[in-house]
Order: structure tokens, then sequence, then C-alpha cells
């Protein structure tokens, strides 16, 4: 706090205790109204900042409501209206007039006052302060000590209203002449002590919108054209932003509505330096407010109109509007009508009419990423605004000529806002002409790849950007939908000419559309429609297969790296869908396929050795495919073997050898009479079991290989590793009860690996695989228990 | 220590996202100190954003669809008294098979193994050791054919379906396969009077949707040129969505099991000791 | 002087319903408030003189009469004093006091032609002389009485007042101001009503006052002597004006001590009264215009 401050404030203070004591007292009414107008001086002074002038003025107002009620309380013994012409003694304009206002308001508010008379008097005489904080203050203070007083009935209405238009205007006229005081050097400043009185100025409007049984027709045939004629003239730009903005906040909905073009009008003949923008869209987003609070409101599309008309007027009246501002109005004029009549379609491509032939003034401009973005924004109303995301595919051409006229990486990210739409609402696709204009809306994400990442020598699919693009891309073709599963089939192949425009690109979406396909599959199977008896169901569905492989062949023909590997997976999952509707050959198929593009492209060792552990464990499902083409089955799986056997490194081969001999031993588990489930966290009851495929011989001969494979391993560690796994996976079929592995063949190998380790120095390395072992060894004893065949194994 | 343990997400492949409240349960609080990944994750760019924001201390396992060779195929990490190994599952076979996971457990030392694959979310013990599969978080489509009990679960929906379509040319109502619906009764009565009608102008009181084609189970051609639909079926067709939170504390894991079903989050309680010696 | 002398005789003057009498407050030469009984023109003044001598001390006198003076009394270079009235009644024939007499008098219908003023130079003022003559020293005194002069709202002599009297005020290219007020001519009780209307502001003006000054002037040329007294000053304005502004003007004069216009009192002297508007600029300069306004007393 100042000194200045300070000192007034401890004078205010003590003034009003003394004040207070007087007015406690007998007959010492004069000398409590002395010690009020000695409180009252300070506020005649110049040195405060404007908010250091109002904590006084609170201060003030306290110590003068306490005399206004003591003069309420004691009425009539003091005679207000004498009382009121002695106040008016006072030499100094700021203490008579706070006083006058105290006695004034309480003389109002006792019946039959000359209540007009004395509201006229004081508006009247505010006039003698000219000084616009100290006058500022004072009407407030008006403002605030008449507030309950203002007669409302039939007569006066009138009265009171033109009382704080007066009041409004005279302190508007104080607030903007506030800017021009001090030296020029000081503006900001200016500008800134008036933004922290503006609210002074505005609560007059606030009051005004207070008063009960104004009419909406008196609003619009007076009131607001009084306030706007004020707000015009005062040229002053700071004041017109504000006070616009305060009307359309504080006057009712319904009133705004009426008054549109009145206020649009208003508009066009502001300062220019008035930001047009912000006032149209705050009213904008009033009445998009009101919609919303009132979503059952009936407005004429008339009034979208006026909005219409008022931008397409803006060129001519406002020639000088930056196409900033102007792409902004536009924006919300989209919004509104969108919000208001979204079914008529007609006004928002009206708007994207005038919007295309505006933006071609910037034409030949350099680039200006912030008119850019408010392209973005109008592009963006209809999609974000339309509560019916159905809506967005009603838009005509003239949406697709502004939005394809924009930069590549603007178009993306509207692109990217639509599908962000349609995900949130999870909006089915299900006609091909809505797919075909969704894929208008995303042409960008399909085209070659941003120019100027190629110029800088990025790959432009592996940018961040794009993979999230096309992450998004292929989430929404989840949304191309039909519950005939053949309609659904035909919106995915036509979805899949539109992808395949740029090849690049496919290796994020056609996975996408494999799955779908899949998916689509497993529905018709799962309704009973694929009946191998019936060659039409048989034929529609080998239809769909033969699509999916044309679109992994598709996508295998483009030599980006993860291709292969997509493929492989993409045709063993088919091939696991195949045989699982019973149609073998197609399986096989697929399984050849993934086994040429394995032979083909995968060149990575750690990768083959993944990919043929898939091999194996979607062979090893694939139980259709062994009941009724076990020749098939096994050129398939002796062809596995045969690539484990040639993997790269010895640990896989060995590893892959003798995962695939459960490709020799498959058990379908029967769970149909196991009717008893399966606790949680209880041990699995064993279940039947129907053996698809028990070959003994071919089981052993593959742990053989792979023991064979483990032992030519030259690291002594790795090899041993090896055992114990060889060991576990032998116990394995122990349990599964292969007669060929043995307890003599288990036995053996427990020896072998003692052997191993007896050979070797102790290692840190060689520690861990001991324990390996030790545990093996632990839950052989363990399942002694279980099983007395364990006990016959002999533990080292 | 609170660990989640996640996975086969299969996004954008096979689904659009985690379910909402899913996200809303996993949004970034810090409570969780690691995340487990099992994996089918890499090639979403906006879900390892996600899981990243979960814990910063992310550990993720190869699964079959991820092209990251880095990954390493399996993993253990140790949390006071319990050593927990997680594997994706794909290298796993049989896929899935109990045997099997045993044998991979002991070999990792492990004594929770948590795994993934399947998309079916499941928790046993089994020959002491603790054995989780979160499933799959997003409820992504499985290529391996439905279990017996979701078959079942798809014919009786299938049945009620045809039921409904069929009943009203009845003649003598079934009532132990519709609901106990007042309007049942009344339908019939207005049946009787236009049983005239060609079949496919009555209206179904109990499904809206197009008619479905008569299973041909007993053989007989379903005549007509009535669309197919799988309407009905479409929410049976993926997996529950599902994950997992472990809460370890000495030798106890406390692990709570979420899963989504119908539109809400359900939460099971399992609680697995270690057995010391 | 004769107060350095101890009298032998004590005289009370006590005027009729003196209780009950209208009294005016008005400030003696030191500055001490008194109050006066109040009289209008034409009034009787009526009362009783008691004359008590001291001690027991018989007192032989020459005379004893009573008198009603008008005086103006005006104070340059030495004061200067001349009756304009001088009403006489013996009281009593030479003789001796020898206990206390009480004596009734009466000045009927006395015209009081001016009102009593107390001014800077200048007084006028009505008294009750009382005198015992004596051979020695005689014995005074005398008490004084306050007249107003009640005018008509109409002066004969003075034009019908205008409606209201309108004064463009301004120094070329740095101020222009229409000056309008109700009229010129006031009661003491008035209201001074008015506006100013600022037409061209090229000041920087911080405050403006309206002032109201008593000019009193009395002698002839080349001796004439002139007072002038700021007796109100009242702030109508704060803060800065803008081209347009129109500032109210309400000054109530009631609850002022004002006196009446006198142009000329028995060729003596005159009170009249300016109203001043005063305009005061950032730099503290004063600018203002006077002009005349008529007082009087209803």
């Amino acid at each position: 706090m100042s000194e200045q401050l300070e000192n007034s404030v401890s004078v205010i203070k003590q003034q009003i205790a003394l004040m207070k004591k007087c007015l406690d007292q007998k007959n010492r009414l004069m000398d409590a109204l002395k010690h009020c107008s000695t409180f009252l001086s300070e506020l005649r002074t110049n040195a405060l900042t404007p908010k250091q002038y109002y904590e006084m003025y609170i201060l003030v107002f306290d110590g003068l409501s306490y005399l206004s009620s003591f003069l309420r309380d004691t009425h009539p013994n003091n005679h207000l209206a004498d009382l009121y012409e002695l106040v008016q003694y006072a030499g100094n304009i700021i203490p008579r007039l706070y006083l006058m206002i105290t006695v004034g308001t309480v003389y109002m508010s006792i019946p039959n006052s000359p209540k007009k008379e004395i509201m006229k008097d004081m508006i009247e005489m505010c006039r003698g302060v000219q000084h616009p904080v100290r006058g500022l203050f004072l009407r407030y203070y008006l403002s605030q000590r008449t507030k309950d007083l203002l007669p409302v009935d039939d007569e006066s209405l009138d009265d009171s209203i033109k009382f704080i238009i007066t009041n409004f205007i005279e302190m508007n006229k104080l607030w903007v002449r506030l800017q021009h005081q001090g030296h020029s050097s000081e503006r900001s400043k200016r500008t800134k002590e008036r933004k922290e009185l503006q609210i002074l100025v505005g609560s007059n409007l606030v009051r005004l919108s207070q008063l009960e049984k104004i009419d909406k027709n008196y609003y619009k045939e007076f009131i607001l054209p009084t306030i706007l004629e004020q707000i015009v003239q005062c040229k002053d730009m700071i004041a017109q932003e504000y006070l616009l903005d305060v009307i359309t906040q504080v006057f009712p909905d319904e009133f705004q509505v009426s008054t549109l073009e009145e206020f649009l009008s208003t508009t066009l003949a502001l300062n220019d330096a008035v930001s047009l923008k912000k006032i149209v869209l705050a009213l904008i987003n009033r009445l998009i407010g009101f919609k919303q609070r009132e979503s059952d409101l009936a407005t004429t599309s008339n009034f979208l109109d006026v909005f219409i008309k008022y931008v397409e007027n803006l060129d001519s009246l406002k020639p000088d509007l930056p196409l900033d501002d102007f792409f902004a109005i536009l924006e919300g004029v989209c919004k509104i009508c969108i919000i208001y009549h979204p079914e008529d379609y007609q006004n928002v491509n009206r708007i994207f009419q005038h919007a295309l032939a505006k933006s071609k003034e910037h034409q030949g401009k350099p680039s200006d990423l912030i008119l850019e973005n408010y392209w973005k924004l109008l592009l963006l109303a209809p999609v974000l605004n339309y509560s019916s995301v159905k809506s967005i595919l009603e838009l005509d051409d003239t949406y697709f000529d502004f939005l394809t006229a924009q930069k590549p990486q603007l178009q993306s990210s509207v692109s990217m806002e639509v599908l962000d739409r349609l995900l949130d609402n999870n909006f089915k696709i299900e006609t091909p002409g809505q797919v075909n204009k969704i894929f208008r809306y995303i042409s960008t994400l399909l085209e070659e790849g941003n120019p100027t990442m190629k110029q800088l020598g990025l790959d432009p699919a592996q940018s961040i950007e794009v993979q999230k693009q096309q992450e998004k891309l292929a989430k929404f073709l989840h949304l191309l939908y039909s519950s005939d599963p053949f309609a659904h089939f035909e919106l995915i192949r036509l979805s899949k000419t539109h992808l395949s425009k740029n090849s690049i690109r496919i290796q994020s979406t056609y996975p996408t559309l494999v799955s779908i396909l899949l998916k689509i599959i497993r529905k018709l199977k799962l309704i009973n429609y694929i009946d191998l008896e019936n060659p039409t169901a048989v034929l529609q569905v080998k239809n769909v297969f033969r699509f999916i492989s044309t679109t992994i062949n598709e996508l295998y023909q483009q030599s980006a790296e993860n291709v292969p590997q997509s493929c492989v997976n993409l045709n063993l999952l088919a091939a696991q869908l195949a045989n699982e509707v019973g149609l073998v050959d197609i399986a096989y198929e697929f399984f050849i396929e993934s086994f040429i593009i394995y032979e083909e492209s995968i060149v990575d060792s750690r990768l083959q050795y993944q990919v043929l552990l898939l091999i194996i464990s979607k062979l090893h499902s694939c139980n259709n495919l062994i009941t009724s083409s076990m020749e098939n089955y096994d050129t398939l799986i002796t062809k596995t073997a045969l690539y484990g056997s040639k993997l790269l490194k010895k640990p896989d081969q060995c590893r892959a050898v003798y995962n695939a001999s459960h490709l020799w031993w498959v058990i379908q588990q029967n769970e149909e009479e196991d009717d008893d489930e399966t606790e949680e966290g209880e041990e699995p009851k064993p279940a039947p079991q129907i053996p698809l495929k028990k070959d003994n011989k071919r089981v052993l001969e593959c742990l053989q290989k792979s023991l064979r494979i483990a032992d030519s391993t030259l690291d002594t560690s790795a090899s041993l590793e090896l055992f114990v796994e060889i060991l576990n996976r032998s116990l394995y079929y122990f349990i599964h009860g292969n007669e060929l592995v043995t307890i003599k063949y288990i036995n053996g190998l427990i020896e072998l690996i003692q052997n191993n380790f007896n050979a070797m120095t102790s290692g840190n390395e060689n520690e861990t695989i001991r324990q390996e072992f030790n545990r093996t060894l632990q839950y052989i004893k363990e399942q002694g228990s279980i099983d007395e065949r364990f006990q016959h194994i002999v533990l080292v | 220590m609170l660990i989640l343990a996640i996975g086969d997400f299969h996004i954008p492949e096979r689904a659009v996202d985690l379910p909402a409240k899913f996200k809303k349960l996993l949004s970034p609080t810090g409570k969780i100190q690691q995340v487990l990944c099992l994996g089918n994750v890499s090639q979403s760019y906006s879900t390892l954003e996600f899981l990243r924001s979960i814990s910063s201390d992310l550990q993720i396992v190869k699964g079959e669809f991820d092209h990251d060779l880095s990954l390493p195929l399996s993993a253990t990490f140790t949390y006071d008294k319990l050593k927990v190994g997680i594997v994706n599952g794909f290298s796993i076979i049989p896929h899935g098979d109990p045997l099997s996971l045993l044998t991979q457990a002991r070999l990792m030392d492990a004594d929770i193994l948590i795994s993934g694959g399947t998309h079916r979310v499941e928790a046993y013990t089994l020959d002491g050791k603790f054995f989780i599969n979160p499933g799959s978080a997003t409820g992504a489509f499985s290529t391996s054919p439905p279990d017996n009990e979701e078959l079942e679960a798809i014919a009786s929906i299938l049945a009620e379906a045809k039921a409904a379509i069929t009943e009203p040319k009845d003649e003598k109502p079934k009532t132990e396969n519709t609901k106990p619906d007042d309007e049942g009764p009344k339908e019939n009565a207005d049946v009787k009077e236009e049983s005239k009608e060609p079949e496919s102008e009555e209206p179904t009181p109990v499904n809206e949707q197009p008619p479905l084609p008569e299973p041909t189970i007993d053989g007989e051609k379903e005549e007509g040129e009535k669309p197919l639909s799988t309407a009905d079926i479409e929410d049976y067709l993926d997996q529950i969505p599902s994950f997992c939170l472990l809460d370890i504390q000495g030798s106890v894991c406390t692990l709570y099991l979420y899963t989504y079903i119908d539109g809400d989050v359900k939460v099971d309680k399992v609680t697995y000791r270690k057995e010391e010696y | 002087m004769s107060l350095f002398f101890k009298t032998p005789l004590d005289i009370e003057v006590r005027l009729d319903g003196d209780d009950s009498r209208e009294h005016v407050e008005v400030k003696n030469a030191k500055g001490r408030k008194e109050k006066l009984p109040l009289y209008k023109d034409g009034e009787t003044v009526r009362g009783q003189v008691t004359v008590r001598i001291k001690d027991n001390k018989r007192v032989e006198h020459t005379g004893v009469k009573v008198q009603l003076l008008g005086s103006i009394e005006i104070q340059n270079d030495g004061l200067q004093s001349d009756d304009f009235l001088s009403l006489a009644h013996e009281l009593a024939s030479p003789g001796d006091l020898t206990h206390p007499e009480t004596f009734q008098f009466e000045f009927r219908n006395v015209e009081k032609q001016y009102e009593s003023y107390r001014g800077a130079n200048v007084r006028l003022r009505y008294y009750i002389k009382v005198t015992v003559s004596r051979k020695s020293a005689d014995v005074i005194r005398e008490k004084e009485l306050w007249v107003h002069q009640h005018q008509g709202a109409v002066e004969e002599s003075a034009p019908p007042p205008p409606s209201s009297v309108k004064m463009d005020v301004g120094i070329e290219d740095c101020l222009h101001i229409e000056f309008e007020y109700s009229r010129n001519r006031y009661s003491l009780k008035d209201v001074i009503v008015g506006r100013i209307y600022f037409l061209l502001v090229r000041l920087k003006i911080k405050h403006m006052e309206l002032s109201l000054i008593r000019r009193e002037t009395c002698g002839a040329p080349p001796h004439q002597l002139s007072d002038s007294e700021v007796l109100i000053r009242f702030e109508i304005m704060d803060g800065a004006p803008v081209r347009g502004e129109t500032i109210p003007i309400r000054l109530f004069l009631g609850g002022f001590d004002l006196t009446p216009t006198y142009k000329d009192v028995n060729k003596k002297f005159s009170t009249r009264t300016f109203l001043s508007l005063v305009l005061i600029d950032e730099d503290a300069r004063r600018y203002f215009k006077q002009s005349e306004i008529i007082l009087y007393r209803e």
C-alpha cells in the first residue's frame, strides 16, 4: 500500500469512527456530517491509481452506508428534504455530491417522496465532476445507491431506464476521456487503468438488464439504439470492444436474437482498430449457448440469413478487415448455422463458396500460418459442430473445393479431425456413397508423402506424424460396417480401391483390411452360413479368401522393411480361419504362401526363428487340416521342421526342432465333457483328450535331432542350457504318454547333463544353468508324488 | 508395488482403441510403478504413448506382430520375494498349453508367469506357480477358434433370435424361450387375425433387425432373398477387453483382473502366496 | 474613556419584549459574536431605562435623556461618524438621584431608512443612547439595535428582471464558455441556479469555482475607499471538461451572511455583491469572470 493510500485510509477510518460516535448521540447530526465531509474529502485526491482509489472507495462506501441507514431509521426526525438542501452547502463538490446522493437516496426510499425529481437532480448535478476517475466512482456510487430504489411501475419505468442510460453515457464519456489524459508516453498505463475501471461502466448495463419488466420491443426500439449510439459515437476502441461484449453477455437471449440486425450493423460503424472478430464471435457464442440451453428453440432461417448477409457484405463495408478476422467470423457464422439449422446445408455451402472466393485474395502472397489456421478452423467447423456425424456427409462440392485448395498438411489435419470425429462417435459407415464421400475428406492422407520431407531425405512413411495419420486411417476402416456380411465385404473392397491409390501407404492399412475380412469370415461361420455342402456359400466365402490373398500379395509387392513379416503373419491368420471354416485346401494355400515369403524375404535370423515358432503354433492348431488333409499337413510340417534345422544359429535350430516335435503330437482337448469348470487358482484337471496326430517316433526323432544340434554347439554353456530345455521338453512328452520317451531316455538325458556339468569348470553362467537343471530335478522329484512313474527317474 | 500387466492390443489392425473406461482407470496417477506389456502393440504409436503415460518404466516383450526385433521374447523382474516372468505367448508351443507354460516358468525360475497371445484373461496356480494371462486390453478379435463356451453362448443367442422370428407362425407358442413379455399374447392375437399376411411382413416383437437366415443345421435350405445379418452376434465376436494389476508385497501377489463386460468394468481379485520352504 | 473611571451610577436599558424578539447574531470588531435585537423599518422602539446609584451616594445631574440614533461610521484616516437619525426624549429634569429610578421611553414608528451594516471600513448602526448629564463627566449608556430593511421582490427603480442572464466569456483560442444563470436579482434566501456551457476548452482546467464577493465602497473620489471580501467559495466543477459539456450551478444563499445591495447609503457608502466564476488550471492560474448580482432582503 502506498503511503498516500495508507494516510487516506487512516483518515477515513478515523473520521468514520467519529461520525458513528456523533450519530449515536442526540442532536449531533451536523457534527456527524462534518466528519463525513472530512472523510469524503479524501476522495478528492489525485495521487492514487484507480485500484487504490477503489480501496478507498470501498471504505467510504461502508461509512456512507452507516449514515444512510441512520438517516433511514431516524426519519422523520431529520427532514430529508431540508437535509438534502443542507448538504449542498458543502464547498467542495466531491463531498457535496456524495452526501447529496446519500441523503437523496434515503429520501427516495420513503413513501411519497418525489423520486423522479430526486433522480433527475442527482444525475444532473453529477455533471460537475468531470475528472474521469473521480467522476466514474461518483457515478458508480449513484448507481449502487439507487440500485433497489428505481421505480419500475408503468409510469416510472421509463424514467428509471433513462436514468441508468444517462449515467451509462456519462460514465462512458469519462472513461473514454481517461485515455487522453496525461502524457502520451503513459498510453499503455492508461490502457491498463481503463481496463481496471471498465467494470464500473459496464455495471450500468448490468443494472439495466436487471430491471424487471423491460419489454423486448422497447429494448429494440429505444434502449439498445441509445446505447449503441453512444458506443459508436465515443469512437474508442477499448470501450467499443468491451461494451459490445457486455451487451452480448447481459441481456437476455431473446433480446439478442431480436436485435441481431441492429447489433451487427453497429459493428460496421466501429473504430477500425476494434476487433470485429471478438465482438461478432462473442455474440455468436452467446446465441449458440442459447440454442444449447434451449434445444427446442425455434428460430426462423431468416435469422441465419442475417449472419450470412453480414459476412457477404463485410467485403464492401469493411474492406480493411484483416483476412484472419474475416475467416474467424466466417467460422463462427458457419458454426451457428450448423447449430441452429443443421438440416439447412445450403447455408454452409454458401459460406464455403464465399470462403473460397475470399481466400483467392491471398493467392500469390507468402504463406501465413495464422491465416491458414483460420482456414483450418473454418474447415473443421462442420466436422466438429454437426451434432450428427452423418451431416458431415451432406456437404457439397463447395466444401471440397475449399478443402482441396489448401496445403496438403492443412488438408491432412482436417482429415484427421474428420476421422477423430467419426471414431469418437463410433459412426458406422454403411453405404458405398458414404465411403466415397469420406474418402474425399481424407484424400490427402492417401497421397504421396509430404514433399518437404522428401527433400530433407526423410522417409515420409516413417515420420511420426505420418505413422499417426496412417494408424488413424486404419482405425477408421473399422467403421465401415454392414450387418450383412457380404455388403460389409463390398464396403471393404471399395475402401481398398481408394487405399490402393498410394501404394506406399498400404502397409499400414492393408493388414487392417485383412483382419476385418477374417472377422467377416468368422461371422459367416458363426451364423452357420458356411456349409460345405452349399456350393454358393462356399464360392462366396472362397471369394473373400481370394480377395484376402490378393490384398496380401499386393502388400507383399511393397518393398518396405516390415512388409514380409506382416504378410507371413496375415497369411497364417488367413490359414487359421480357413481351417476353422473347414476350407482346408485354402488353409494349405495360405500356409504355402507364408512359406514362400519365409523363403524369399525373411532374412534376419532372429525373425526367421520367431516366424517359424509362429508357423509351428498355427499349424499345430489346424485341426481340420490334420483330420481331412493329412497329406498336405504332413508336407507342411516336414517343411517346417526342415526350415528349423536350417536356421543360422545352433540354439535357434535346436529350439525350433524340439518345438516342431509338437507338430507330430496334436492332442485336441475336448472340453465338452468337462462340466466341472476349473476354478481359478486350482490346478486344472486333466481333460479328455482326442489325439489328432500322435506320432511317437517322429517326436522322438525331433528330440534326438535337437539333442544332436545341442551337442554340436561349440559354446558349452549354450549347449548345456539346450540340454536342460530338451530334458524339460522330454518330460512334457513323458507326462503325455509318448511311449518312446521312456524313463531310460530321461535318465540318459540327466546323466548326460550331469556329465557335462562335471566336465566344466564352474562359472557364473553355468551356475544359472545348474539351477535350471536343479529346478527340473526338483520338479521330477515332486511329480513322483502324483505320478509314480517319476519315481523311477534317477536323480543324481 | 503396483504393476500393470497388459497386452495384445492389435491397434489398429483389429481394434480401434481400449475401452474409454479402461483409459480413464489407467489415466496417469503415478501409482503404477511399472508396466509390463505383453506385446502386439508396437505398430501403434498412440498406444505406446498411452503406455508410457502410465509409467515411465515400460517393459515390453515382443509379440508376433511387433516389428521391433530389439524387443526381448521374454524378461524377468524381481519384486521383493517374487520373481515375475513375462512372455508374449506365441513362442509357447503348444499355444497356451499349461504344461508348456509351466516348463517356461521353471526355466525362467519365475514364481509368476505372465503370458498373453490367447486374448483370454485367466489366472491360476499350477505346481505352486502363478500363471496370469491379462488377455487383450482392447478385446481384439482372436483368430484362434472360439472355445466351446463361446460357441454355446453364440448358439443360444442365435436360437433366441430364431425363436423370436419363428414364434408368430408357431401354432403352439413356445413360452420357455421368450421373455415373459406382456405384449407376447397380444401380438399372437393380432397375428391370428392377420395370419394370411406373408411371413416377411410380420412385426417381430423382440427383434427389430431383418430376420436371420434359417440355420441350415437340419439340412433345409433357406429359400427367399432374406439378407444375411450378423447383427445379433456382433457383440460376441471380439474377446472381452481385460488387463491385470499386480500388487506385490513380500511373497504375496494380489492380482486384480479387470474386465470390460457390457459397458461396465468388472474387477476380480485373486491372491497368490508363494510357498516358502 | 469612561471605562477608566469608576462611574457613580449604573444605567440599564431594557427593550420591551426583548425575550421574544428575534435576535441577529453578528460579529463585533473583535470577532466575537453578539446577539442584537432585530427591528424593522417603522417599528416602534420602546423600553425602560433604569438608573441606579452606587454605594448609596447621591448623584446630582443636569438632566437624563434617551436618544435613538442612526449613524454611519467610516474608518478612513480616523473615524468619521454621521448621524442620519437622531431622536431624543427628556427622561428627567436636572435633579438629584438618591435611589434607583426607572423611566419608560418610546420612539413611535421610527423610520429606519437603512439596514444595519458592519463592514470592513463602514459601520451603519442604530442604538439607544441614554445620557445622564452632569457637571463633570456625563454618564452614557448605549444599546445597539439591528435593523433589517425588507424590500419587495421588485424595486421600483430596477428594470424588470430578465428570465436569465447569459454571458459569453472566453480567451481567444483557449477557452470559450457560456455562463448562464437564472437572473441578476436574488433575495438573500434565494438559490442561484445556472449552468456553464463549454464551447471551447484548450486549457487544462482543474477546478471551477463560484464565489460571491462583497464590495464595500465609501467616501467620495479621490478619497474613495473600497474593500472586497470573498464571502463564499463554492466548487462547482472538479476536473477538466471537454467541449460540449454543461456544468450545472446551484448555490443556496440562505445559509450565508450576505448583505443586500445598497447602491448609495446616505451618500456615504455602497455595498454590492459580485458573482465570480473562477477557473483554475493545472498550473494554478486563475481565470475569472465577475458580474454583479443584486441582493435584496425579502
